[in-house]
């Protein structure tokens, strides 16, 4: 038992403190402390918070308090209290407070004032670890803390040891706990999962005797769960937790309507972010084995709860392939061909009904359902080639209903929408892509320091390239489906909705949007009311810090604005409204940010006039004019209003070796295509074979869905130039778009890598001006900080290779051709973003100890490193999002090069410095058109071997010459380009500077 | 694919030649080329392409013109140039021997060697070819040369494929001889007379000789035949069967190349496409070429 006396006082110092804080500088003040244990108040006297007038209060008896209140000559009361006053109405008058400060900082600063210790950056982060995952009394808290602590510091033995003060289990370690750790122990100290797991493990006799009338099995049977925590560490009992995985993510972005969405989708990221040393198919085995434990089941909910299975699936897909045979059967083919389709079909339901068991280990278990897919999926891509590259079979098959029907085999098609199950080879394909990519994260884990860090930014890229998935649009019965993004990886099955319908199909959301409301705001400080009218966003992700930066700007002197309404126009109304309806009390009632909901576009139409493509798109733009006028911003995100409609077209590029491949096609082959190439033929295969389902042509064709519709951009040109108050932003994923509109005014330009897809963002407005990068400056910096949390959505990642620092700031240079970096640390606590960017308050490195040095150059190396050079879709894509960010910070053409060099994977030379002049310009960059635009020069000529006339033709059809000759000019002062890019760019200007 | 003199060992010499212009033996020869390149049984090492058109077209005009300087031609330094080739992530070396485009009008070897006599110019070309073979058999035992020639059946030619089966004799090194028509009427019967004079003259048996007749359809026929509903395979057995019956040597083996519109497209006056752009038309494929 430990021993607590003389709590109270360190509790009476606290109160002074916390009180102190709260009020400093406050002449009058009414102020309630809840949340408050009852035995704090036993041998409280309040008589030594003489500074204020003090009274403990409960629901039963406040009316001490309610006179103090009524007495004008008393301008400094506190009330202490354990469940609160707020539903006490004689004293609304009173600002609450919990006794457990919500601001850390405070909590800190009270601590270590009380306790007179000095609290280092890593026992602060450990505990607010703690405090993010579990519930934690305030008396839990103080108590923990105060055991803790011995000869006037925190003892980090005793800070382990004694975790079962809060309800976790404790630990023998005399070291901080990282934090995978500490949020496991915390995972599996829930009395149901210590009851159901011990119990498990007693009954299958692996548990050690661990002796003794305390013995976990007497314990048990007491049920007296706290008492097993209290005589157990957890290194003793550890083996029996394996496997236990949380249900449902931390409460980031909890605003949204995510709670089916799982920490841990698949047993890969469980293996590599718990760091579990175990084989991927024992891991599996055993969950497989545990599946229907229903104990087991009901304590962690394991992922595949969202697959759904029923009993008629094996049934109707029977019927389906007997319906197919029966189609095959009826078209005029040769006996040999005939028996070629029909034996392939057969080896489809063979292969598929012989795994069937293996497929329902579902994506969750993501290695057996790989295994056990690959036999049916590599057969049901072989059929579709056989379709395709006969030249007899596919011309008989051609006007018939055999293509579509074998495409949308295992489908259900219902209400507008086409269900394509996990298990459609089609899907099955997408998730063996995912596990080729963790495999290869696996394979790459070592034992160093970093390892963690490593494998949590890889995790976290390969979280969003699979949002991505290998095609897009189904035509079926005259009409065309196309994937709703945000049902992949989500509910077992992969969505693709009818395009007349309008429903969405983008992940955008307000994350992305935020800068450009704000910047927005800032444009036009005098306005005070503001109309934003966004269409088509996906979801509402990123609103309610979208919504608190608006109130801190509501709130500034800098700017008038006092309200901002957003018109939310979508064919997803209802389920928006809904999500808005889960978070309006976090977005507060206080009028200043506000909502209207509309549907435009869709509504009114009928489905003749939409198929229409002319007066569709009429009847379309005359609207947008409207809702375009009627407000201050507008947002297009990533509209069908942008672009024409999709079409089917002939694939230029790359058909003969495309048709090599299929010829003997492997889908191991394709899968290693993918992740070195970023590219495999399955989407060539599928389009195409939608097109020969009705046309008689030959080579590839593809789906075409995003060229832009000019009519649009006019409109929005000619509203700009009308009003230059008006501000446009469409967010588009047609990668070309900067290029296709490049020579419209006043548009400025951002790329960003979003949930797996590329977005650029243009900014359409009178106001902006053209921002032309400067010639000199081979030099960017950036937050590590932002970078990770925009990039991959990864908070505080800094804080894995410092856990003290605040924000790392690398400042990129290159010297003599080696790429040197600058690492800055920032500590302060008291800077906000801005300030450190600035880069004041710079850590001296001196201060940094051996090994943080050397995490954090281990860190710097690998990044620029092995892992660009490693050259796969993870590195690719990390590339790419580096690029875009990186884009933001660099402001002249020498930087931009560096970035373009940085991304293709340099030895760096690693310095701690602070003599760094960080010339941070400023961090909410709105316009990078030009470094956008190199790029997209650059990307150009890496497709290019030589110079030919085609390629001055596109040349002169995407770019400007004068920007040309600045990157030619900058290339000769400062190398930064390849040998070929250097050569092949120097001859098209050669050659443009002759026309 | 090929026959059976040729499998079985381990270079390959590949002969092109048609008996007019036009009908598409560089590109036919340059897409063996390319295609072995990047095929992925990766069958030789040493990938040779040999342009002995001394009246055609220059083939440094297909590549970046930079890479094959007059100073570099095979006539003068005996040796092929590198060039590499790129498609997707893979990169390769072809070997390209070229001969002075300016200079072919004249003879092979031109007037500032003073050999104004073509037969004497075209000898010394055949031994420095042949020799560069060896040369290379001996370097690299699994190398291709494709040779493409000048159209029509010149004693020149005559003369190296006859070194070459003499070469084959000895050493691992299989011939395959590609006769390249089109489609068109004359050019195709014109092609069955030489090659029937060839089987009759050639010193070597037809026994030991592959020969391929090769039908471009430069005109793109097989999209013409498929818009009236005709019946593509069928049209070209029918003419197969036709052509096997004038030919003499019945071993012949006849082969469609389908007509390439990107192909077609490159060497457009004014938006010419290099090779190394444009690698992927050089492939063969199971429906872009294949024996009837």
């Amino acid at each position: 038992m430990k021993d607590f006396k003389n709590i109270n006082e360190y509790f009476l110092r606290y109160l002074k403190l916390y009180i102190s804080t709260l009020t400093e500088g406050k002449e009058e003040f009414f102020l309630s402390l809840c949340d408050i244990e009852e035995e704090f108040f036993h041998d409280l006297d309040i008589s030594r918070l003489s500074k204020w007038r003090v009274t403990v209060v409960d629901n039963r008896d406040y009316s001490k308090a309610v006179r103090l209140r009524n007495d004008i000559r008393i301008k400094k009361i506190i009330l202490l209290s354990g469940e609160g006053i707020k539903q006490i109405d004689s004293l609304k008058d009173f600002n609450e407070y919990p006794i457990l400060p919500r601001n850390r900082t405070m909590l800190w600063d009270c601590l270590s004032k009380v306790f007179q210790v000095d609290l280092e950056r890593s026992i602060e982060s450990f505990i607010e670890t703690i405090l993010d995952n579990k519930e934690i009394a305030f008396s839990e808290l103080f108590k923990y803390f105060y055991a803790s602590i011995e000869n006037g510091k925190v003892d980090l033995t005793k800070l382990n040891g004694n975790l079962d003060i809060l309800g976790i289990w404790k630990s023998k370690s005399d070291k901080i706990l990282n934090k995978g750790r500490i949020e496991k122990m915390i995972r599996t100290s829930k009395s149901t999962i210590v009851e159901s797991r011990l119990t498990k493990a007693i009954t299958e006799n692996r548990m050690k005797d661990l002796g003794g009338k305390n013995s976990i099995s007497t314990l048990l049977s007491q049920g007296n769960i706290q008492k097993i925590l209290e005589t157990y560490y957890y290194e003793d009992v550890e083996a029996y937790f394996k496997n236990t995985v949380r249900n449902t993510r931390p409460n980031e972005e909890n605003e949204s309507s995510n709670e089916m969405e799982v920490l841990y989708a698949t047993s890969y990221e469980y293996k590599l972010l718990e760091q579990i040393d175990d084989d991927i198919s024992d891991i599996e085995s055993e969950w497989l084995r545990d599946k229907n434990d229903e104990e087991i089941e009901a304590e962690f909910e394991l992922t595949w709860k969202d697959y759904e299975f029923s009993d008629h699936m094996q049934e109707d897909f029977l019927k389906q392939v007997s319906k197919l045979k029966e189609m095959i059967q009826n078209v005029d083919l040769t006996n040999l061909k005939m028996e070629q389709l029909l034996e392939k079909l057969e080896n489809v339901k063979k292969y598929f009904l012989d795994n069937w068991e293996g497929v329902r280990a579902t994506p969750s278990c993501l290695y057996t359902f790989c295994l056990k897919s690959e036999g049916y999926v590599q057969e049901y891509i072989e059929l579709l080639c056989l379709i395709l590259l006969d030249d007899k079979i596919r011309l008989k098959l051609t006007g018939t209903q055999v293509i579509i029907n074998l495409l949308l085999l295992w489908c259900e098609k219902k209400d507008g929408e086409i269900s394509m199950p996990f298990y459609h080879p089609i899907a099955a394909f997408h998730y063996m892509s995912l596990q080729k990519i963790y495999e290869n994260i696996v394979r790459n884990q070592d034992v160093g320091s970093i390892n963690y860090l490593k494998t949590r930014i890889q995790v976290a890229a390969a979280q969003k390239v699979g949002m991505q998935f290998p095609v897009e649009f189904l035509e079926s019965d005259g009409r065309l489906y196309r994937v709703d993004y945000t049902t992949v990886n989500k509910v077992g099955k992969v969505i693709f909705r009818d395009m007349l319908s309008g429903l969405g199909y983008s992940v955008l959301d307000f994350r992305i949007i935020q800068g450009q409301v704000i910047d927005y705001i800032k444009k036009h400080p005098f306005l005070t009311e503001i109309n934003v009218a966004v269409l088509d966003i996906g979801d509402l992700n990123g609103l309610l810090q979208l919504a608190s930066k608006i109130r801190e700007c509501s709130i500034s002197d800098d700017y008038n604005v006092s309200r901002v309404t957003f018109r939310i126009l979508s064919a997803q109304e209802d389920e928006l409204k809904k999500s808005l309806a889960q978070m309006l009390e976090s977005i507060g009632t206080d009028d200043i940010v506000r909502f209207r909901f509309g549907r435009y576009g869709y509504q009114n139409k009928s489905r003749d006039s939409l198929k229409n493509n002319t007066a569709g798109k009429k009847a379309d733009l005359a609207e947008l004019k409207e809702i375009i006028e009627e407000a201050d911003l507008t947002i297009l995100s990533d509209s069908s209003i942008l672009y024409y409609e999709p079409k089917m077209v002939s694939n230029k590029i790359g058909n003969n070796m495309i048709m090599k491949r299929l010829e003997h096609v492997d889908i191991r082959a394709q899968l290693e295509d993918y992740f070195s190439n970023s590219n495999c033929d399955i989407p060539y295969l599928w389009d195409t074979l939608q097109h020969i389902a009705i046309e008689q042509d030959e080579g590839f064709w593809c789906w075409k869905s995003r060229a832009i519709n000019n009519q649009t951009i006019s409109l929005i040109n000619q509203v700009i130039s009308d009003d230059i108050e008006k501000a446009i932003v469409v967010l588009s994923s047609n990668a070309d778009i900067i290029s296709e509109i490049n020579k419209t005014k006043y548009i400025q330009a951002l790329r960003r890598k979003y949930n797996g897809k590329s977005i650029n963002i243009l900014n359409f407005s009178g106001r902006n001006g053209i921002e032309r990068l400067d010639s000199e400056g081979e030099v960017f910096s950036y937050s590590v900080k932002n970078l990770y949390n925009e990039a991959l959505d990864l908070e505080e990642i800094h804080q894995y290779i410092l856990p003290e620092a605040k924000d790392i700031i690398l400042t990129i240079q290159i010297k003599d051709g080696i790429m040197h970096c600058h690492c800055n640390i920032c500590s302060d606590d008291g800077l906000d973003t801005a300030d450190v960017m600035r880069g004041t308050q710079l850590e001296q490195p001196g201060l940094l100890v051996g090994d943080e040095k050397k995490r954090c150059t281990e860190w710097i190396e690998w990044q620029f490193g092995d892992f660009f050079r490693q050259d796969n879709i993870i590195s690719r894509y990390c590339q790419e999002l580096w690029i875009n960010q990186w884009y933001e910070e660099a402001y002249s053409v020498p930087a931009v090069l560096l970035v373009e060099r940085l991304c293709r994977g340099n030895e760096v030379k690693v310095r701690f410095g602070q003599n760094i002049e960080l010339d941070h310009k400023r961090t909410d960059r709105t316009d990078c058109m030009e470094a956008v635009k190199i790029h997209d020069i650059i990307g150009f000529v890496q497709d290019k071997v030589t110079v030919d006339e085609r390629t001055i033709s596109q040349f002169f059809e995407r770019f400007e010459a004068t920007l040309l000759e600045r990157i030619i000019r900058c290339d000769e002062t400062h190398h930064l380009l390849n040998s070929k890019e250097s050569e092949i760019l120097t001859g098209i200007y050669e050659r443009v500077r002759e026309i | 694919m090929s026959g059976s003199n040729v499998t079985s060992k381990n270079s390959k010499i590949i002969f092109i030649n048609s008996f007019k212009g036009g009908a598409g033996k560089t590109t036919l020869a340059l897409t063996h080329c390319i295609d072995s390149l990047f095929n992925e049984k990766k069958e030789y090492e040493n990938i040779v392409y040999m342009d002995l058109d001394i009246l055609g077209t220059g083939t440094c005009y297909l590549f970046d013109e930079k890479k094959m300087p007059i100073e570099k031609c095979f006539n003068y330094t005996q040796k092929p140039v590198s060039i590499e080739l790129q498609l997707q992530r893979q990169q390769y070396t072809l070997y390209v021997a070229y001969l002075n485009p300016r200079l072919k009008n004249h003879s092979a070897y031109g007037i500032d060697q003073f050999m104004y006599h073509q037969e004497v110019a075209a000898e010394i070309l055949r031994n420095d070819v042949l020799n560069f073979i060896k040369l290379e058999i001996e370097r690299a035992s699994n190398s291709l040369f494709v040779l493409d020639c000048a159209p029509g059946f010149s004693e020149f030619e005559q003369k190296l494929l006859k070194d070459c089966y003499t070469l084959a004799l000895d050493r691992k090194v299989g011939i395959l001889e590609e006769y390249v028509t089109t489609l068109d009427e004359g050019h195709v019967r014109k092609c069955i007379q030489c090659l029937n004079d060839s089987c009759r003259s050639f010193s070597v048996s037809e026994k030991h000789r592959t020969m391929r007749l090769i039908l471009n359809d430069v005109q793109n026929y097989a999209k013409h035949l498929n818009s009236k509903g005709i019946e593509v395979e069928q049209k070209w057995k029918d003419i197969s069967k036709e052509i096997k019956k004038e030919l003499i040597n019945r071993s012949i083996e006849l082969y469609i190349w389908r007509y390439s519109e990107s192909i077609a497209m490159q060497s457009t006056f004014l938006d010419k496409v290099k090779i190394e752009n444009q690698i992927d038309d050089y492939m063969f494929t199971r429906n872009n070429f294949y024996i009837i």
